[in-house]
């Protein structure tokens, strides 16, 4: 074993915890934690897995920026009486939630397994290997290379990238508009109102 | 060729979309009157300019039916070879010219009547849509150029018709007057399409039998070049179905008995209505279908019997009711009935260019007379009893001296257009020669006696109305102090159209006895190939017109009036010569007996109208009630009109009612409502079974989900395991 | 070397299947987000892992990385518009419990 799965092991075996405790965890802030170490560990796999470019967005936008937001969400709504919303689940939802979850990983890792056998020999046969990966002349065709990734995306995959950046744009706006309050707004409005009125009755009784 | 004719459709079209869907928006009542007689005035320029088009290119034989085309609009591959193949076309032949003419120019005149007659109405938008979409219908109507475009036209005039009679709908008796002339004009359809099934199914045999496969059972043009062809081979039966069923469907739209009860009660609709239905649509296109077909009602000398006795029966039952009536436009009404009753008449006895002259003339003087009769109620504020009148002569001179103007013409006083018209009738009769020659000699004292009727209940209403004593009510008196006299816009149409009602009869026919020879008879050659004039016959029977016509030289050139109306005589032929020896007066000669016949029905007219003159003028007064007492029973009889509502209504309606409820109370309650009632149970009772699958959680919804993807999974990984374990 | 690709594949099924488990048992909408997340993270390394299995010298191909860069970006959207319900749910009341949110329902 070297050390390269040695790594693989411990990331996966720390990440996979972490995710049973962000389920388990009564605290949505605990759980929160426990996301980002997920996807740290997720970050050092993506490593291994010579993706570096797609590591550090991994760290840089999910366990950064969008891990930050929910953390926020939670900490600003979180009322004391928050917790007692953690009481135990519908026992039934548990149990079938539980079941049925259990037959898909059962049913994802048979076809896994029989898919795994069927292609063994052709892996024998020299699959790709991290030093093959590696061995291109020119450095930009190496897996993963930022370089390379850039020169694919924005020419082959103009278009969903485009795409996905109107989509951006339309998610910017519809958070401000279903987040905005309006009848707040209306009233500070409206008590802008009568501080303007108030003052200028002073005024005239001044007057 | 012609195909800016569509623009006389598009015109009224155009103007009833504009009115209907932007009347209220543009909400202006003088813009919305103003345009919708601009439609029709742009609808009658076309028609001018169409007839002076077809009349420059002088179009000879088979050549005279020309096919204007529109788009195709039904096209069918049947089993055969042969396709069903409708094109929305027009035709424009003598016929449809001479129909369009007269009905765009008095439709025009009555659109501007009506700016003025309704200008207090709150409807008015409303109305101009639909008197500018009936004038469109009715083009459609005498344009279409086969089966099917007619029978469009035919049931649009019957749908306007029924919305204008009920146009002021929040008076149930409106209303109700509506849905009766729609009623009837159903019983009407049904004998209409019965017959033209009959025509399609015979045609349509004929032509495939001897392969003619450009031919269409449908057109008007293919039917008419092979009527006789067809018609010889059918079974005389078969023909006079067809007529009859025809028929049928021309007394419900032209108010024949028995079918003509819905006509009086169309007087519930506002008086522009009355006159367009009266005079230039609706009633006409009886008459008109009936020419337009005309081979196959001459095919059978009986049908055209059973047509003239129907015409001539009416014409006389209308004439005695309205010698009865009060109110000015029952009256119009039932005179209206009567005269479609001698064109009719006409029609039986095969002179099918008579009716259509009858049909224009009496146009030209219903409408001024309707509308006469409105501008007189428009000035008594509302009032149409004849006795509440009297003496309005001298407030209303415009409308008196239209409205005198007119009854002359429709008792046919020399030489005013009704003298011309009613009294070539009256000949074309006596010199029928067919096997009821008996028969019809009755026919033609029957209708004389009618001209008679016709000349003293017109005068009656006119001095009724116009002359003697005021008999205002009080109330009027109080109000209005006393009536006055219409606007221009009313004026205007009652001075054209009683000029025309002057002169349009001498214009269109002179008979022979004052040319001092042969008959100048210029509209019976225009119509000749359309009416079944000589060369039209001939077209029928299957020559090539054209070629025939040079080979009967005179009457090729229609324009050329005396020529032609020689060689019509010839051509027309024997008969002529030997069938007038029954009515030979004063010497035998032809002329002579006709002018004795012309000066007599002159005559009687003459002292009717000096005889109701002196009756209802002076110190008249209807409380009296001196008719009445005198004439007992008869008047009780011809003032119920006969009794046929009652009869109707005792016979048809009442058992039609018990049977509809007792139908609705078997099938609608318990059969139909049982049967869906029923059905929305079953699904009641499996919606609540599934119900509570529905939580209304979310997380449950999630859960099925899942169980959903799990059993593709297992599914595809399935069927996966057992391919791999092969 | 194979075993590491393989081993993230089945990583990913493992991670998957934990989303999914939260997603049912849970009742607070946060946490159901993150396992949404958590799930979404799993699918991307699925595809990390599979365009590393698949790479070779002749067919140099990275487009599961780029697919992943996108699940990146739509899930950015996805957060920011659920959360934005989110905290219009928090304003219009204290408790906000997946299970009441049925107005559907109701």
């Amino acid at each position: 074993m070297d050390g390269q799965l040695l790594a693989w092991w411990v990331l996966a075996i720390v990440g996979s915890l972490s995710a049973v405790m962000m389920v388990l965890s009564r605290n949505p802030v605990h759980s929160v934690l426990y996301l980002v170490a997920n996807f740290l560990t997720l970050v050092g796999i993506y490593f291994l897995l010579s993706a570096p470019m797609m590591a550090v967005v991994q760290f840089v936008v999910y366990a950064g920026a969008i891990m930050i937001l929910f953390l926020f969400v939670v900490m600003f709504f979180m009322s004391p009486e928050a917790r007692r919303w953690l009481r135990p689940e519908i026992k039934s939802q548990w149990v079938f939630g539980t079941l049925l979850t259990v037959m898909m990983l059962t049913v994802v890792y048979i076809s896994l397994f029989t898919s795994g056998r069927v292609n063994q020999g052709e892996l024998e046969m020299g699959r790709p290997t991290i030093a093959m990966a590696g061995a291109a002349e020119n450095p930009r065709e190496e897996l993963g290379h930022p370089a390379g990734l850039g020169v694919r995306m924005f020419s082959y995959h103009a278009l969903p990238f485009e795409i996905a950046g109107l989509l951006l744009l339309a998610a910017l706006l519809g958070a401000v508009l279903v987040a905005r309050d309006e009848r707040s707004e209306g009233r500070q409005h409206l008590a802008h109102e009568f501080e303007k009125a108030e003052e200028a009755v002073a005024e005239e009784v001044q007057a | 060729m012609f195909g800016y004719a569509w623009l006389m459709i598009a015109f009224p079209l155009i103007g009833a979309a504009i009115n209907g869907f932007l009347g209220k928006k543009i909400n202006n009542k003088k813009i919305s009157g103003w345009l919708g007689t601009a439609m029709l005035a742009g609808s009658f320029a076309t028609a001018l300019a169409v007839f002076f088009d077809y009349q420059s290119r002088g179009l000879q034989g088979a050549e005279r039916f020309v096919e204007v085309p529109g788009w195709t609009w039904i096209a069918i591959q049947g089993m055969s070879e042969r396709y069903l193949h409708i094109d929305f076309a027009l035709l424009i032949d003598p016929l449809s010219v001479t129909m369009m003419l007269f009905i765009t120019g008095i439709s025009m005149l009555i659109h501007m009547y009506s700016t003025e007659y309704m200008s207090h109405d709150e409807g008015l938008p409303r109305f101009f849509t639909y008197l500018n979409l009936f004038v469109a219908m009715m083009l459609i109507l005498i344009l279409g150029a086969n089966i099917p475009m007619m029978f469009v036209g035919w049931e649009g005039v019957g749908l306007c018709s029924y919305l204008l009679i009920g146009f002021w709908y929040r008076n149930m008796e409106n209303a109700k007057c509506g849905m009766k002339a729609f009623i009837t004009n159903r019983v009407g359809d049904f004998g209409i399409l019965i017959g033209l099934f009959m025509i399609f199914q015979q045609f349509d045999a004929y032509f495939r039998m001897h392969g003619m496969t450009e031919a269409s059972a449908l057109d008007f043009k293919d039917i008419l070049l092979n009527a006789n062809a067809v018609l010889s081979v059918m079974s005389p039966a078969d023909a006079l179905f067809i007529a009859l069923f025809l028929f049928l469907g021309a007394c419900g739209k032209s108010a024949q008995f028995p079918l003509h009860i819905w006509l009086p009660d169309a007087m519930a609709g506002p008086t522009p209505v009355s006159a367009l239905i009266h005079a230039a649509t609706m009633v006409t296109s009886g008459v008109y279908m009936v020419t337009r077909l005309n081979p196959v009602f001459s095919a059978n000398e009986t049908s055209g019997f059973i047509v003239a006795c129907i015409g001539a029966g009416t014409a006389f039952m209308a004439a005695t009711i309205a010698l009865t009536q009060n109110d000015i436009k029952k009256v119009l009404a039932y005179s209206t009935v009567s005269q479609l009753g001698y064109m009719f008449l006409a029609c039986g006895v095969g002179a099918y260019w008579v009716a259509i002259f009858h049909v224009i003339t009496h146009a030209f003087f219903k409408a001024c007379l309707f509308l006469g009769s409105g501008s007189v109620i428009h000035g008594m504020h509302e009032e149409q009893d004849t006795r509440h009148m009297g003496g309005l002569a001298k407030y209303m001179p415009i409308t008196y001296w239209t409205f005198v103007i007119s009854t002359f013409a429709i008792a046919g006083i020399f030489p005013l257009a009704g003298f011309f018209s009613k009294d070539e009738i009256l000949w074309q009769v006596a010199i029928w020669d067919s096997q009821f020659k008996g028969a019809a000699s009755f026919l033609y004292w029957l209708a004389l006696f009618t001209a008679l009727m016709t000349a003293f209940y017109m005068g009656r209403v006119t001095w009724k109305t116009f002359l003697g004593k005021p008999r205002w009510t009080a109330e009027f008196k109080k109000k209005h102090h006393h009536p006055h006299e219409s606007h221009l816009p009313m004026t205007i149409p009652l001075m054209v159209l009683a000029t025309m009602a002057v002169i349009s009869g001498a214009i269109l026919f002179t008979p022979g006895w004052m040319t001092g020879g042969e008959p100048r008879e210029p509209l019976a050659h225009f119509l000749d190939v359309s009416a079944g004039g000589p060369e039209g016959l001939m077209l029928y029977a299957g020559g090539t017109g054209a070629m025939d016509a040079q080979i009967h030289g005179e009457h090729a050139e229609p324009a050329h009036g005396e020529d032609a109306g020689h060689g019509a005589e010839e051509a027309q032929g024997d008969g002529h010569a030997a069938h007038h020896e029954p009515f030979m007066l004063l010497g035998g000669s032809v002329t002579s007996t006709e002018m004795i016949m012309a000066f007599g029905s002159v005559l009687i007219a003459l002292i009717m109208l000096i005889l109701s003159n002196r009756r209802y003028t002076g110190d008249y007064d209807p409380k009296k009630k001196a008719a009445q007492k005198a004439f007992g029973p008869l008047y009780a009889f011809s003032y119920n009109k006969w009794y046929i509502d009652e009869i109707y209504n005792n016979i048809l309606v009442r058992p039609g009612v018990w049977l509809s409820s007792k139908a609705w109370q078997i099938f609608d309650v318990r059969l139909i409502d049982g049967i869906v009632n029923g059905v929305a149970k079953v699904l009641g009772a499996l919606g609540e079974l599934i119900r509570p699958v529905q939580t209304g959680f979310v997380r449950n919804y999630m859960l099925y989900l899942l169980a959903g993807a799990v059993m593709f999974m297992l599914i595809n990984m399935w069927s996966y395991l057992l391919g791999g374990a092969s | 070397m194979i075993d590491m690709v393989v081993n993230s594949v089945w990583l990913a099924g493992l991670m998957f299947a934990i989303g999914t488990l939260g997603v049912m048992i849970h009742r607070h909408p946060v946490i159901i987000f993150m396992c949404i997340e958590l799930m979404l993270n799993a699918a991307n390394l699925a595809l990390v892992a599979f365009n590393r299995h698949h790479f070779s010298p002749a067919w140099r191909t990275m487009d599961g990385q780029i697919y992943a860069f996108l699940i990146i970006v739509i899930a950015a959207a996805e957060v920011a518009v659920g959360l934005a319900i989110i905290v219009a749910l928090f304003k219009h009341r204290t408790r906000v419990d997946i299970d009441e949110i049925n107005f559907l329902k109701r």
